[in-house]
Order: structure tokens, then sequence, then C-alpha cells
């Protein structure tokens, strides 16, 4: 049977999505803290990739593309909230959506870190990317993501200092 | 500790956090993905078409309606104006810096009036620049003996009233009195002038605006 170009892409994005959706979703989780919030962020970018999928699935690294695009977003998102005032009870609600592996002090440190040295960290240690694909996917030379790796993982060994620790146990 | 030896254990502890997270999934359905695109497409399309008419609108209006069309002679913008006078005088006022020298150059050109106008900031006439004091009129260029200015008691005859205030300056030219090959040279920036320079000793290498980075 023949399948027309626009089902062919709709079976190819959907075969993207659940390959990577679960993948995308930790991992944006684990830089936004919030379950819900950063289930919605990916689904915006995944519908952002599928808008632009014809050129999307040349990507060297779509994946990649979904993760800084939810981040970005969520960067968006700080700005347009952060001068809201939050209602009473609301961090009851944010408490149950946090998942219970998400609480230690290396996680609330990865947080504070700035946008671009998130973005490098999540690239380059949650999803083994190296530093060219990095920096190609960020759009910066690869100085700037060794750059931006090192101040990150400065950053992090000050938060975490049992991130040392652990380095010499193992 | 190095870099490579924290990489090393954050690339361990990030590695616990994702393991731990083998309960987390996304819950929304591709299907779901496919109709918030195909919403956005179709809001998309409607912002296109409105902004299309609107447009559309915008200009037929602007074509139509008497005064839509700015007539010869008279331009009037917020930095500057040129109106064509009966009397064959031609008034112009500057009120702000130049961004587009070149648009009121030529808008006195359709009067029939020749004319340089530079937009030359203070510190492009200070910068960069060997030998020349502050007052320097512009570095590309070697102005020995200053501008190429038409004698003064012909200059009065041609440009008159030139009030100068910066950031303003108004003056009328009188195109009859203009000699033969002469042009109105207007300059704003550091120096806020009207004045008629001798076009065939006029330096060519006068830019219309400041060179790109100043």
């Amino acid at each position: 049977m023949r399948v027309s170009g626009v089902e062919q892409d709709r079976q190819e994005f959907a075969e993207f999505y659940a390959a990577t959706r679960d993948d995308c979703l930790r991992i944006v989780l684990i830089s936004v803290g919030d379950r819900q919030q950063a289930e919605d962020l990916v689904a915006d970018a995944f519908t952002k990739a599928w808008l632009t999928w014809r050129k999307m699935r040349q990507h060297p690294a779509p994946q990649a593309w979904i993760i800084r695009t939810a981040l970005n977003a969520h960067v968006s998102w700080w700005r347009r909230h952060r001068r809201e005032e939050p209602l009473a009870g609301y961090d009851e609600t944010a408490a149950t959506a946090q998942h219970p592996a998400l609480d230690s002090s290396l996680l609330a440190g990865l947080r504070r870190l700035p946008l671009r040295q998130r973005q490098v960290i999540a690239l380059r240690v949650l999803l083994d990317l190296d530093t060219a694909t990095t920096a190609q996917i960020l759009s910066m030379p690869s100085g700037t993501v060794a750059s931006h790796l090192h101040r990150g993982l400065a950053a992090l060994r000050h938060e975490c200092p049992a991130l040392g620790d652990q380095e010499r146990i193992t | 500790m190095t870099d490579e030896a924290t990489l090393t254990a954050l690339r361990h502890r990030l590695a616990e956090v994702r393991d731990s997270m083998r309960d987390v999934h996304m819950t929304i359905p591709d299907n779901a993905i496919f109709t918030d695109a195909r919403k956005r497409r179709t809001r998309r399309g409607i912002a296109v078409a409105l902004t299309a008419v609107c447009a559309a609108i915008g200009i037929a209006v602007a074509l139509v309606l008497p005064g839509g069309q700015a007539p010869a002679g008279h331009v009037h913008l917020a930095a500057w104006s040129v109106e064509a006078n009966s009397d064959g005088t031609v008034t112009v006022t500057i009120r702000q810096m130049l961004g587009n020298p070149v648009g009121l150059q030529q808008a006195l050109a359709k009067d029939g009036v020749a004319a340089v106008v530079r937009y030359i900031p203070y510190k492009t006439s200070t910068r960069r620049h060997h030998g020349h004091t502050d007052f320097a009129t512009y570095p590309a260029c070697e102005y020995q003996g200053g501008l190429p200015k038409e004698p003064d008691s012909v200059t009065a005859k041609a440009i008159s009233g030139a009030a100068t205030t910066p950031p303003h300056l108004a003056f009328v030219i009188h195109t009859s009195a203009m000699p033969e090959g002469s042009v109105v040279y207007i300059e704003t920036g550091f120096v806020w002038t009207a004045t008629l320079l001798t076009n065939s000793r006029l330096p060519r290498c006068v830019p219309a605006g400041p060179p790109p980075g100043w």
C-alpha cells in the first residue's frame, strides 16, 4: 500500500516522539523541577518540532533540539510569571508535583545555574553529546561550550561538596 | 578536583537520578501534539491573512484619500521638513539629528536644490584622526584651508535666516541666487551649519554618514 508524504511524515514523527519523549521529559524535569510544567514544556517543544518536521528531520540531534527548545521556553515562562504572586496553597500543589528523586542539593544547584550553563550540562552530561555537537546545537563556538561547562561544574562543586567526595570514593 | 573528575561524578549522580525516574512518562499522546500543531497552523494562517488584509486596506486608503500622497516639495518628517514656497524659495527645518541624511538630500533635489547633507557625530570628528583638532570636519578627508565655500556675500543671498540652536537648524534657500555649480552644504552632528560650497571643489571623500561601527 502506498503511503502519502504527509502520512509518512506523521508516522516518522510519531516514531520519533515515542522513542524520545520520556528521555526528554526526564532531562527537562531534572532542570525544571516541576513535573507538570516539564511535561507541558516538552509537549510544546515537540509541537514546534512537528510544525517544522521537514527541516527538523535533517537535524543532527533532534532530541537535543527538543531539550534546548523546552529549556528556552522555561526561561520565557519564568520571565512572564516572575512578578506574579502565588496563590495560597500553591506550595502544596507544587510539592505533590515533584518527584522524590528530584529532592537533592545537587539538582537544586543545577536549577540555579544560568540557562546556557544548564543547557550545556543537559546536553553534555545527560544526553552525553560531545562538545562539537553541543556547540552546533546551541549555536555557539566549542570554546564557549567548554567555558560554560567549566563555570557550571565549578558552581556545582561549590553548591554540592558531596560531588567531590563521591569522586574520591569511586 | 578537575573538571573531568567533576564531570564523571556528575554523570554518575545524574544517571542515578534518571534511573530512579523510570516511572516518569509523558502522558500526552502524539495525537494531542498533532491537534495542537494544527490549531497553531490555523491561528498563524488567520494572523497572516489579517495582516495582509490590514496592509491592503492601509495602502488603498493612502492612495485613494486626498493628502495620502505627499505632494512634491512638501515633506514633513519628525526629524526635518522641506517646503517649496510659491516665490521659488525652499524652507528647510531640521529638528533632530539626521539618521538618514540622504533622505533630506533627495527631498531637496526634487525641489531643484543641489545639496550635500551630512551627519557627522562628535566622536567621528575626534577619534582615529591624526593631526586634526576636535574641529576637523571629517577624519577621512583633508580640508586644507577649510571647506570650499562660496564668498560670504554670495552665500548671504542664497541662504537666509539661518537660525541655529543645536539640535535645531532653520533656513530659506533662494535657488535663483545660487551660482551655477554651487551646492548647499548642510551638516548636523558636532557642527550644525548650512552654507554654500563650490561644487567643483567639494571633496568627494565625504561620505553621507559615519563609517560603520561608529
